[in-house]
């Protein structure tokens, strides 16, 4: 693109002759220029921040089946394997509970057969009771329950991105 | 400096500062819009007419409030990362049966059953790439230079064989064929599976395992993948690999289409130890060869046939 030819050019080419500062067009200029900058610098930092926010990592989905409602039996605390989670279903409902220990994350074991104690920590020996409440030891918080729902295929999902706090039981 | 020429130093700056960040605007619109995301919607809105709330308000709700996201299996024992299920959500799903690609069901059902996708992945039986989000990306089909494209349907036992040896009980009735084929034509007496055999040529226990990277496709016609490289092999050799001693009398493509998938299954990866019990495959050769002997090799009616399929 030729400076010279262009008719805007022509124009400021002559003002300047003159010796008159054209200060309107100099203060456009320089908002432009500001502008530009700033747009520039907004986008880049957008950018980077998307960067920082991955959409996906490398690890298990959070959201898994567990498998076909026929499996858990009323009455039945059946541990997912390498979930960390056990699905305890009964007569008024199910609901999925988090085997991870809340002091330093070692799995806990449920406890059989115990009206008081349904699980505890191998580590440091915390107990919770069968709905997850602390009951002894070192754990500052309650066993999470995570939600759950039934699939369109009948399969059971529990979803351990989403704590159900209100503890309420999947009716099924 | 002259003014003038300052001038044109500014237009220039400020032609650039626009260009970038029409540029950056560019990306950022090229980066949110992705089929996968286009799919996802649609999937959500076949979804939605096909379920029913009042039966399953809450499952209802989730699909609602459902936001575009890449889904992936992650199989930690083979290392794998399947992201397949972004774009194919209805696979396991029997309401999308008969439903176009990518939202149909796996048209084996059964198969699928023994073979969860949550469990097993994708690309464990059916190759290609797996961390892939684009159709050409998940190397539907044959991509230059991406080696591992997905497996052929005629190769498809190959990936069976990785894992399940005994093959009467799955049914694979090409790696049976192709078993058959490699012990008629003797192909121990120079190549050694499992430490049975001669050592005149490579040794096959782990050819599944080899890296296509390293084969040489100067002379292969087709697609640059280990598939087209073995088939190519097998029906002259002497061409695909110059020099090689290799011997083999003319088969039909449903011969060579059975032997590539044995010689393609293959593998001595360790997870597929636990699911074979150690020497199931039956390839036990009495007496080790070395002599390349000249063979007819029997041709039944029932092979054409299979070979004009």
């Amino acid at each position: 693109m030729s400076f010279e030819n262009s008719a805007c050019a022509a124009v400021l080419q002559d003002k300047s002759t003159d010796g008159v500062v054209d200060e309107d067009r100099r203060g456009f200029v320089k908002k432009l220029s500001v502008a530009t900058l700033a747009l520039g610098l907004g986008a880049a930092a957008v950018q980077c921040g998307r960067f920082m926010q991955p959409n996906v990592l490398y690890e298990p989905s959070k959201v898994f089946k567990v498998g076909e409602l026929g499996k858990f039996p009323i009455g039945s605390r059946i541990v997912i394997e390498g979930r960390g989670v056990e699905i305890v279903r009964e007569r008024d409902g199910m609901h999925a509970i988090s085997l991870v220990c809340t002091h330093l994350g070692c799995l806990i074991k449920p406890v059989e057969n115990d009206p008081d104690i349904g699980y505890m920590c191998p580590c440091h020996g915390s107990t919770f009771a069968h709905n997850g409440e602390v009951q002894g030891g070192p754990a500052p918080k309650d066993l999470p329950w995570y939600d759950m729902y039934l699939d369109q295929t009948g399969a059971l999902v529990v979803d351990a991105s989403k704590v159900n706090h209100k503890r309420t039981k999947l009716v099924v | 400096m002259e003014k003038a020429v300052l001038r044109k130093l500014t237009l220039l700056c400020l032609i650039c500062g626009l260009a970038g960040i029409v540029l950056l605007g560019l990306t950022t619109i090229r980066d949110g819009k992705r089929e996968w995301k286009d799919y996802q919607a649609e999937y959500k809105e076949q979804l939605l007419k096909k379920i029913d709330h009042a039966r399953n308000p809450a499952l209802y709700d989730r699909i609602a409030d459902m936001k575009p996201e890449i889904k992936q299996v992650v199989i930690e024992e083979w290392g794998t990362v399947d992201r397949c299920v972004t774009c194919h959500m209805g696979i396991e799903d029997p309401l999308f049966t008969g439903a176009k690609q990518p939202f149909t069901t796996h048209p084996n059902p059964e198969l699928l059953k023994h073979h969860p996708v949550e469990k097993y992945g994708c690309t464990i039986c059916h190759g290609g790439q797996g961390l892939a989000t684009t159709f050409e990306g998940a190397s539907h089909k044959y991509i230059a230079h991406w080696p591992v494209p997905m497996v052929d349907k005629s190769l498809m036992q190959s990936r069976c064989g990785v894992c399940h040896k005994d093959y009467q009980a799955i049914g694979a009735d090409r790696l049976i064929k192709g078993r058959e084929i490699f012990r008629e034509m003797h192909c121990a007496g120079c190549h050694q599976i499992d430490n049975q055999g001669g050592a005149v040529g490579p040794d096959l226990s782990a050819f599944a395992d080899k890296d296509p990277g390293n084969f040489d496709y100067t002379y292969v016609e087709g697609g640059h993948s280990k598939q087209s490289w073995v088939m190519e092999h097998f029906k002259n050799p002497k061409k695909v690999s110059p020099g090689s001693p290799m011997q083999l009398p003319a088969l039909n493509d449903y011969q060579i289409e059975c032997l590539t998938n044995y010689v393609l299954s293959l593998s001595q990866r360790a997870f597929t130890k636990q699911y074979t019990s150690k020497v199931k495959a039956g390839f036990v050769p009495q007496r080790v060869d070395v002599i390349v002997p000249e063979v007819e090799l029997s041709t039944t009616a029932e092979d054409l046939k299979g070979g004009e399929e």
